[in-house]
């Protein structure tokens, strides 16, 4: 589904990202979990072609993000850490727009919107302009908005943040679902207890790099320790790197 | 409190020429060059309107003269000030997430005080580029004395303060009102202080429309005339008390000039003492309008959500049609902006009509090319004026949303064409009715109102592909504002480009119709068309290496 070949990115003379090769397979759950300014949000934003690779490629579904972008990007979805979104539209309209992007048919988009929004409960928010919304509300249109096209991998930049429980366990269960019809997640998050529980695949990224890529179980074996917690695998990559 | 906004004003200022030290100081060279034009320019226009006046051996001309000229000016300062300093508060008083540290604080009041002092401000630039060259073209004509000076600039200050302060008393009164009646909406606010000035705005542009310039003139009169009746005409308008004073220093008049002054002293305690009663109830409003709903009204639910499914957009391009339409028609500030501007660029009509009323006075001044030539080009200006609000900034304001259509399958090209074609619609209109209002007073020939309706559009579409080229070739992800945009580096060098390009347009017309030859107008359009090319190119290029950091 998703192959990364010797990715570098360099801005201005900082290197955010080194030498990355990674592969997710399709109906993979993949997390990418690292410090602050380790480059996640660089990778990801190197997916979905809002950032130029320095050098190497990156392929969707066979299609390459430097060569045949569109082709690429009609196969992925993304849910940015900051749900910004133009402020005078509404939480509908913005689904609508969505949709409109990904060349969705009139007649499915407003069925599809009203079975969307009843996962988060946002009858009734959905007509307020988007500006109004709390953080936790913007982040649920941008999930239900990624949802909407069926992408087949799904960019997850940081998905419970702002998210009360409840609504991050219904966001985690949708992600789950997606992946179990077929779908592909690639995630990243602070929240190792998240990634812990639905990640089949997690990757640990230290300043750039990519010190580590595998299940939880191996991971645990490489570390030694076949009871660790994830937080304890990545603490004890990172500090020994 | 205060000391530490004053503070952080200096230290912004100091970081701005930090980081990109050449291409800052550069803008700023520029815009102080630009500045200093348009101050050359009035003062140009003052001195040689003073001056005319002063030809005439006739004592009360020399006299109303200058008097109807500083009116004027201080008239246009005054509503520009004011008009300025009310969008800026009621965009910014009360809605600014990032001020909620500071009403959270015992210290909130003061935030009243730092949006004022911001709202004038943004708004000195009137002084600066009217008032100021019109005080010192009066001093040379007059030989003021260095008092005379002092006590004009301190009129004009004052005067510029009372315009100021009287649009926030305005905006706090309406809000106070609102919060009384429980009508909480901060979109209901804006549009009853647009209801107030529009109001205002008709009434002023009547009065002077509708001056009859014989009488206050006193042409039938001439033996016997009257300084009261032409005081009569703009005893109404505040500008008269600042005007005042000029004209009594002009006449060596300096208890007449102290009176005046002291009159609008006077004014000034008074508003600033009705700024600060509504200041204690600055919490309150403050409060209300957080609450304020931006929903649209439930009777137009339903109705705009039809209007939306019907014109659901069929392709991704449309969705950059939709959006930009409905982003913009729904934010208050830009239609505040885009009424302001529109309102300018009709009211110039006006000025039109009155030429033409008066155009058989004198030794035969009469309407001819000269004048339909200055007319397209404060026509290009205006819409110059909108390109540099509203088109130039279009791709840099997209920094925060550019993932939304970054990562969608669209070509940057169909983005930028999407958003040319919608600019040069709207823009086109405007052009064309503006064209229009003036092509039907002056009873232009058919041929003539052809020629200028096509150079008015090829004028617009090159424009208006050099203000949203240059906005991507120049693209700024730093800051959202289109005030802060259009004076980075792209918007200066597109305001000199498109200075020139109006200048190269009205000279071209000139040519061509003096010589009566349209082989001007034919390279015009060559002209036009390569720089659209060649700017669309470029554009382009610029689009596929932007990255969305």
């Amino acid at each position: 589904m998703l192959e990364i070949k010797n990715l570098n990115k360099n801005f201005s003379g900082f290197q955010a990202v080194t030498d990355l090769n990674l592969k997710v397979k399709s109906g993979d759950f993949f997390s990418l979990i690292g410090p602050n300014g380790s480059g996640k949000t660089t990778i990801i934003k190197n997916i979905l072609g809002l950032l130029r690779p320095s050098s190497g490629d990156i392929f969707v579904e066979g299609s390459s993000i430097k060569n045949s972008a569109l082709k690429a990007k009609r196969q992925m979805a993304y849910i940015p850490d900051e749900p910004s979104v133009w402020n005078h539209i509404t939480g509908e309209e913005f689904l609508y727009f969505s949709a409109a992007l990904y060349g969705m048919k009139k007649e499915e988009v407003a069925k599809k919107i009203s079975k969307l929004l009843q996962y988060f409960s946002l009858q009734g928010i959905e007509k307020k302009y988007f500006e109004n919304y709390s953080r936790g509300n913007k982040q649920k249109f941008t999930i239900l908005a990624a949802l909407l096209h069926d992408p087949k991998l799904i960019l997850v930049d940081e998905p419970i943040v702002g998210l009360d429980p409840q609504s991050a366990e219904i966001a985690m269960k949708l992600f789950s679902t997606f992946v179990k019809n077929g779908g592909t997640i690639f995630m990243t998050t602070h929240t190792l207890e998240v990634a812990e529980k639905y990640s089949s695949q997690i990757g640990i990224l230290y300043k750039g790099r990519l010190l580590a890529n595998d299940t939880l179980t191996n991971l645990r074996n490489k570390i030694k320790q076949p009871t660790a917690s994830l937080s304890e695998i990545y603490f004890n990559f990172t500090q020994n790197d | 409190m205060i000391n530490h906004f004053f503070t952080y004003q200096r230290r912004k200022f100091v970081r701005y020429f930090q980081a990109n030290k050449v291409a800052r100081i550069s803008v700023a060279f520029l815009m102080s060059v630009i500045l200093a034009g348009i101050v050359w320019g009035v003062y140009y226009v003052s001195k040689k309107g003073l001056e005319f006046t002063q030809i005439e051996t006739d004592i009360f001309l020399n006299q109303v003269g200058p008097w109807y000229i500083y009116e004027i000016f201080l008239l246009l300062t005054g509503f520009l000030i004011f008009i300025s300093s009310t969008i800026f508060g009621l965009v910014n008083f009360f809605k600014t997430k990032k001020d909620n540290w500071i009403m959270a604080s015992p210290r909130y009041r003061k935030l009243l005080w730092i949006n004022s002092f911001k709202a004038i401000n943004s708004s000195a630039w009137a002084i600066i580029a009217i008032s100021l060259p019109l005080i010192v073209a009066a001093g040379q004509v007059f030989s003021f004395s260095i008092l005379a000076y002092f006590l004009a600039i301190i009129a004009v200050i004052i005067f510029a303060l009372i315009c100021a302060l009287l649009a926030i008393v305005l905006i706090m009164t309406i809000s106070l009102l609102m919060g009384l009646i429980k009508l909480r909406n901060i979109r209901g606010l804006k549009v009853l202080v647009s209801a107030v000035i529009l109001t205002g705005a008709v009434f002023i542009w009547r009065r002077l429309i509708y001056m009859d310039l014989d009488q206050i003139f006193q042409i039938n009169n001439v033996s016997n005339p009257n300084l009261e009746i032409f005081a009569q005409y703009f005893s109404v308008f505040p500008s008269h008390f600042p005007a005042m004073i000029i004209f009594n220093l002009q006449t060596a008049n300096p208890i007449g000039a102290f009176k005046y002054l002291f009159i609008l002293v006077l004014a000034l305690v008074f508003i600033v003492l009705v700024y600060k009663l509504l200041e204690f109830k600055f919490l309150y409003v403050w409060q209300i309008f957080q609450e304020g709903s931006f929903e649209a009204k439930k009777e137009g639910k339903g109705r705009r959500l039809r209007l939306l499914r019907n014109s659901f957009p069929k392709t991704p391009e449309g969705v950059i049609y939709k959006k930009e339409i409905l982003t913009s028609i729904r934010s208050a500030k830009n239609l505040l902006w885009f009424s302001f501007l529109a309102v300018l660029l009709f009211a110039q009509v006006g000025v039109i009509s009155l030429l033409d009323k008066y155009s058989n006075i004198g030794d035969g001044f009469t309407i001819g090319n000269g004048l339909v030539i200055l007319q397209l080009a404060i026509v290009l200006f205006f819409i110059t004026a909108f390109i540099v609000r509203f088109v130039f900034p279009s791709f840099s304001q997209e920094s925060k949303t550019s993932w939304i259509i970054g990562s969608a399958p669209l070509r940057m090209s169909k983005i930028f064409l999407s958003k040319y074609k919608l600019f040069s619609l709207v823009l086109t209109i405007l052009g064309i009715a503006s064209l229009f209002l003036y092509i039907i007073p002056l009873e232009l020939s058919f041929y003539l109102s052809l020629i200028l309706v096509l150079v008015v559009l090829i004028a617009i579409l090159t424009l208006t592909m050099l203000g949203l080229s240059l906005g991507v070739i120049y693209i700024n992800f730093e800051s959202n504002d289109p005030n802060e945009l259009s004076t980075s580096a792209g918007g200066i060098i597109f305001m000199v480009l498109a200075l020139g390009y109006i200048a190269l347009t009205a000279y071209l017309l000139y040519l061509s119709l003096i010589n009566e030859n349209y082989v001007f107008l034919v390279f015009y359009l060559l002209v036009s068309l390569s720089l659209c090319l060649v700017l669309r190119k470029k554009a382009l290029k610029s689009l596929a290496e932007i990255e969305f950091i």
